[in-house]
């Protein structure tokens, strides 16, 4: 299905890196390096230059922690959207919030996307959407709390069923409350109401997100499952996450959510030839 | 002898469309030939146009034991997935003459034909005569020089080889049908220079006619020697328009 983010269509065969901008002091990878708005308009100058095919701007810090009002998550996110609004007028923006009072701020300031990372816990988030013609990321968190960590969290079925049917149960909502077929995608939200057991299962078999038809999201980049599964700390998990973004395009997946944009458009553009989708760069060996 | 024109061009795979990858980086080789061959055709009307070269053992084609001559149909099967996934069907065309039908400019007509590899010298300067024997014709021939011209070479490194392709070139810019017909095809073999045979059959066909030629590109950027040259009619015998 031809995927539309706001001003920007994609073909089906299209890898998108989904570039990480976090408007936050204190988010778990990059700990405030973009909290400033001057540092965070080279980061988002740096990963357009690098081949991000969208931002996802961030103003409140997925784990727990200190609240942010809506008034604060407005402030940090919606005058920064504007100015890259007119900055990069072609780049397709997304914002990474579970609030419909920011969404609609957000939307309005020259957004393309909404990243609702939550799974829905703001039920007006859908009819937000819907008015701006906006695209909608409906993501899985068993039923979270926003901003809580898993504990003890367990499935009593097939974990990959419920996350599929959760994903597509929201999906289908978002077509109901008027978003257009083409703008909604699915995460599983890897980690997300999840240990890395769950995380794992999930990605093994993300085939199946993909077999549902809605375009799949993929946001890996540099968690805790990575981490867990290679005993490494945040700053050396980087090698763990491209090999899981290899193995997602293998299986389908069309948006990358990441840290590492340069690193991840390689990785992408070297599964996609693979697959037959995007011919090789340069080929002269043996057929010169 | 009515052989009237001649273009010779290279015959790297990479020449075939998409074989190159995105960059596509002999396109600026493609339209040196592409123009080679336009030229030679354009310089005589109404003849003949014949497109020779090399059948060797990379593009067997199916079979185990190559003709001196095989005359291919125009519309014959590409072999291109040869050099992709090895899915080619019964009866494509060895790699050399799809490389000179997708030069040809649409809805030329020209014959094919291949010269084994190995043909001997003596082979080959009688297959040339025969192809220009029914009237003028205008040969299109696909064959290189050494792949031999540099370390990073497909076959790395030969001394020589820098020296037998300034021959070629030589011969090639002097229309010297006698220096072609004199090529060692021990040595050719040694080079890797697969165009050999294919050469020889242009002498074969020049005899000893006068040409105007021109070497418009003679370079060997991933070691292997790629010349682009014509032949065509000296002036003199060129039809007036007045």
């Amino acid at each position: 299905m031809t995927l539309r983010l706001g001003r920007r269509s994609f073909a089906d065969t299209d890898l998108l890196v989904m570039a990480i901008v976090n408007r936050t002091p204190d988010s778990f990878y990059d700990k405030g390096a973009t909290f400033g708005d001057d540092a965070a308009m080279a980061r988002v100058d740096a990963v357009v230059e690098q081949g991000a095919d969208l931002v996802d701007i961030g103003g409140v810090k997925a784990a727990p922690g200190g609240e942010v009002s809506v008034t604060e998550e407005i402030g940090r996110v919606v005058p920064f959207v504007a100015a890259v609004r007119q900055r990069h007028p072609d780049l397709v923006i997304s914002v990474d919030t579970w609030r419909a009072e920011v969404a609609r701020e957000a939307l309005a300031a020259g957004a393309d996307v909404l990243n609702d990372a939550w799974g829905g816990a703001d039920p007006e988030l859908v009819d937000v959407a819907a008015e701006h013609d906006a695209a909608l990321v409906c993501t899985h968190t068993g039923g979270a709390a926003v901003r809580t960590r898993p504990f003890r969290t367990g499935y009593e079925s097939d974990v990959v069923g419920q996350v599929v049917a959760g994903v597509v149960r929201y999906a289908e909502r978002a077509l109901d409350a008027g978003v257009a077929q083409e703008s909604i995608l699915i995460d599983p939200a890897h980690d997300f109401g999840k240990n890395t057991h769950h995380t794992l299962e999930i990605t093994r078999r993300l085939d199946e997100h993909v077999a549902t038809g809605w375009p799949v999201l993929v946001s890996l980049s540099n968690k805790d499952f990575v981490g867990e599964t290679l005993d490494r700390p945040v700053d050396e998990r980087v090698v763990g996450t491209l090999a899981t973004t290899a193995v997602s395009a293998w299986l389908g997946a069309r948006v990358y959510r990441v840290h590492e944009v340069a690193e991840t458009r390689q990785v992408l553009d070297m599964v996609a030839t693979m697959r037959g989708d995007r011919p090789p760069t340069r080929t002269i060996r043996g057929l010169a | 002898m009515t052989l009237v024109a001649a273009a010779i061009v290279p015959a790297a795979p990479a020449l075939l469309p998409r074989m190159g990858g995105a960059a596509d980086p002999l396109r600026p080789l493609r339209q040196v030939s592409r123009e080679a061959v336009a030229d030679a055709v354009a310089s005589a009307p109404g003849a003949g146009v014949v497109v020779v070269s090399g059948w060797g053992h990379s593009d067997s084609g199916g079979a185990a034991r190559r003709p001196v001559r095989r005359d291919w149909p125009l519309d014959a099967p590409s072999g291109a997935e040869r050099f992709t996934t090895g899915q080619v069907p019964p009866g494509a065309l060895p790699t050399g003459l799809e490389i000179g039908r997708q030069l040809l400019a649409d809805g030329t007509e020209a014959r094919l034909v291949s010269v084994a590899d190995d043909a001997a010298p003596h082979e080959c300067l009688a297959l040339g005569a025969d192809l220009v024997a029914d009237g003028p014709t205008v040969l299109v021939v696909v064959a290189d020089g050494s792949a031999k011209r540099t370390v990073k070479a497909p076959g790395h490194l030969d001394e020589r080889a820098e020296g037998f392709d300034a021959g070629l070139s030589r011969a090639l810019a002097a229309a010297d049908a006698d220096a072609l017909a004199a090529l060692d095809p021990v040595l050719a073999d040694e080079l890797w220079c697969r165009g050999r045979a294919a050469l020889q059959v242009l002498a074969g066909a020049a005899g000893g006619s006068p040409f105007a030629p021109s070497v418009d590109h003679d370079e060997a950027p991933y070691g292997v020697g790629y010349l682009v040259a014509t032949w065509t009619p000296p002036p003199r015998s060129r039809p007036t328009t007045q």
